[in-house]
């Protein structure tokens, strides 16, 4: 009874219930799309960071990871392709149903030289096909046809520019090799790509892990960072399995396994931690727009006041006064918090699957974060938004409703 | 009158005493300034020939791992060549021509010419860097004397000279030397513009070559990681011998 009088009461005067319902609506598409924004940028920069350093699980020396930032490659292991085999058996007996990803990475510091000029670069190696599809090369190059293997490699646009370089031309390549010396090699550009990652196109060159072995005088069957990819909801219980390999199995290496999150750092913890924030960030800002609903409520019950004396005259209790000003204000609520919701999800949704370029504004930066960025678009963001859209109006409701349940029938008899 | 004049005179002879006096301790000044730079200008006679040529060894010392390297040099006036012959580095060759320093890798058969900006790091993965294996300069010319100290230590006599840069296009803008009687600088610390310590290099063997006196073994040791250091000793040392110009070309290089 009092939930139909609640209906009635917001029918009864359309255009103001339409405009409260719209403020939540609105509130609620700002929410989703605000927080699918930021949230797309810290997955890039994670995703980013998972995909060419940290891998979801990175297995290297203690000594290596040590001195990562200085990218030493005098902490090798030998028999790479011995341990592979036990990680491979060990893993897919533990996780039968995980698919599993292995990439040997070597990325060296080096000097890339043509004539007289002279260039610091980094020489990331590529160790498999998949890896390679990580760069997105073929939709990025610039020129030419990318290949790697028979020291042939892919380079940096803007490195390239600085070299003067154009595909099919050879470059001269340095680095210091495993044992404190210099080695070079010649090598020839097959493509010239544009990473979508502005400290990428300033400085790397990719180059097939056998070439950059030859290069750093490493044996072939030698390792110095193996990276694993997997979906990281699993990743403590894998972790727990490799170290048991590495215990039982390779007790006379200093090799450490070590999931992204730790070799993120305080980033990821920064991260965690601002998604967080974000949540009660949103929660204030609807409950701002419920201030709209609040002052619907308040100039209904002014409005109204005669009606609620009278109601009171005939024996409704005060609950029932509350509860019927608490439905009409929750009723608005989820009428702009529903529909508000859905429409953010599906702008986000849209957005997610467009993609932003944001290459002149993040071009300068050396920041690892891939140009394109993609809302996020995640069924949890929108639960989460059409939670608090309909929970924080009916809370902002209260006010109002505790009011005129505390009206006293001659008072507001009075208003007649 | 007189005793007028008399005062007048006195005055004239301290005026006189005064004068003899300053300039004599100008003189002094000069002449202790000359001893101390006597000293350095010995110190670079010893280690300045027209030409040398020698067979050298780089023991780099990193932590527990050491790594072995043997090259021969020729040097000629502001010229050398280096040609590594251990296995590893087999065939790579440093040049120095025109105040450029230029590397050969075989396995590229091609030249790398160092950039200034890589002047500053160890030549070969040593503790000494290209900057300081192409630096050519009498200490004299790119520093002062700050201070001097006269050593006597079991009837040997030691001089202990702090310098300071003239110019900051120095690698050290500080260095600490101690030269023995044979004006050999046995220990040498430098320090950067901050007045770390970046290295100190001390020389573990000397030899006498006719009127001339060499180090034939040196320590350099990392001012920052104490178990990084490298011991540069020579063997097989011949001063001004005639050697081809044409060595020090870059198309020679190419020459297997």
């Amino acid at each position: 009874m009092i939930f139909k009088l609640a209906i009635l009461n917001i029918k009864r005067n359309k255009k103001r219930s339409f405009l409260s319902a719209l403020s939540i609506f609105f509130a609620a598409i700002i929410i989703i799309l605000a927080w699918g924004w930021i949230d797309g940028m810290l997955q890039n920069l994670i995703d980013t960071t998972i995909d060419f350093q940290t891998g979801t699980i990175k297995i290297a020396s203690e000594s290596f990871l040590k001195q990562e930032k200085f990218l030493p490659i005098e902490f090798y292991i030998e028999n790479k392709s011995d341990f592979i085999e036990k990680l491979q058996n060990k893993l897919s007996n533990d996780y039968p149903k995980v698919n599993f990803e292995y990439e040997e990475r070597l990325n060296i510091a080096g000097i890339a030289s043509k004539g007289e000029l002279s260039i610091p670069a980094l020489i990331n190696s590529i160790s498999t096909e998949k890896e390679l599809t990580k760069y997105q090369i073929k939709r990025r190059k610039i020129e030419g046809n990318p290949e790697i293997g028979n020291k042939k490699i892919i380079i940096g646009k803007d490195l390239a520019k600085k070299l003067n370089l154009k595909t099919g031309e050879s470059i001269l390549l340095v680095t210091k090799t495993y044992i404190s010396g210099l080695n070079g090699i010649k090598a020839t550009v097959s493509s010239i790509v544009d990473f979508g990652i502005g400290s990428f196109n300033k400085s790397i060159i990719l180059m097939d892990i056998n070439d950059v072995k030859q290069l750093a005088k490493l044996n072939e069957n030698s390792f110095v960072q193996l990276l694993l990819f997997f979906d990281i909801k699993y990743v403590d219980d894998i972790l727990k399995s490799i170290n048991n390999l590495l215990v039982n199995s390779f007790p006379e290496t200093d090799l450490k396994a070590v999931p992204f999150n730790v070799s993120m750092g305080q980033i990821y913890g920064t991260m965690q931690m601002m998604r967080k924030v974000l949540i009660i960030v949103f929660a204030f800002i609807l409950f701002l727009a419920s201030f709209i609903i609040i002052n619907t409520m308040m100039m209904n019950i002014f409005e109204r006041i005669n009606e609620l004396g009278t109601l009171m005259a005939m024996g409704t209790t005060k609950k029932e006064i509350f509860l019927l000003n608490f439905y009409e204000g929750t009723i608005i609520g989820i009428l702009g918090g529903i529909p508000g919701s859905i429409f953010g999800y599906l702008i986000a949704f849209i957005m997610n699957k467009i993609g932003f370029d944001f290459s002149k504004l993040l071009g300068g930066y050396s920041m690892l974060m891939n140009y394109i960025i993609r809302p996020s678009a995640s069924l949890a963001i929108f639960f989460v938004s059409l939670f608090i859209s309909c929970i924080i109006p009916a809370i902002a409701t209260i006010i109002p409703s505790k009011y005129a349940s505390k009206l006293l029938p001659t008072e507001a008899l009075r208003h007649l | 009158m007189n005793k007028f004049k008399k005062s007048k005179e006195i005055k004239k002879i301290k005026k006189i005493h005064f004068m003899l006096f300053f300039i004599a301790f100008i003189i002094f000044i000069f002449l202790s300034f000359q001893n101390e730079e006597d000293i350095l200008k010995k110190l670079d006679e010893n280690v300045t020939f027209e030409s040398i040529h020698y067979t050298g060894t780089l023991e780099i010392i990193r932590n527990n791992n050491k790594i072995i390297k043997t090259f021969e040099c020729w040097a000629k006036n502001d010229l050398f060549l280096i040609i590594f012959k251990n296995p590893e580095d087999n065939g790579v060759k440093y040049l120095k021509k025109d105040g450029n320093l230029y590397v050969y890798f075989p396995s590229a058969d091609d030249v790398l010419t160092i950039s200034k900006s890589m002047m500053k790091q160890g030549f070969m993965g040593s503790d000494i860097s290209n900057e300081d294996i192409t630096r050519n300069r009498k200490l004299l010319d790119d520093y002062s004397i700050v201070s001097f100290n006269k050593i006597i230590e079991k009837d040997n006599i030691f001089y202990e000279l702090t310098l300071q840069a003239k110019t900051k296009d120095v690698p050290y803008f500080m260095q600490k030397l101690i030269i023995n009687s044979d004006f050999v600088a046995i220990k040498t610390e430098q320090y950067d513009l901050a007045k770390r310590l970046v290295k100190t290099i001390i020389v573990d063997e000397i030899k006498k070559f006719g009127s001339r006196y060499y180090p034939v073994k040196v320590t350099i040791q990392d001012g920052i990681k104490t178990s990084y250091k490298t011991i540069f000793s020579i063997t097989d040392v011949s001063f001004n011998i005639p050697i081809d110009p044409k060595i020090f070309t870059i198309q020679n290089l190419y020459n297997k």
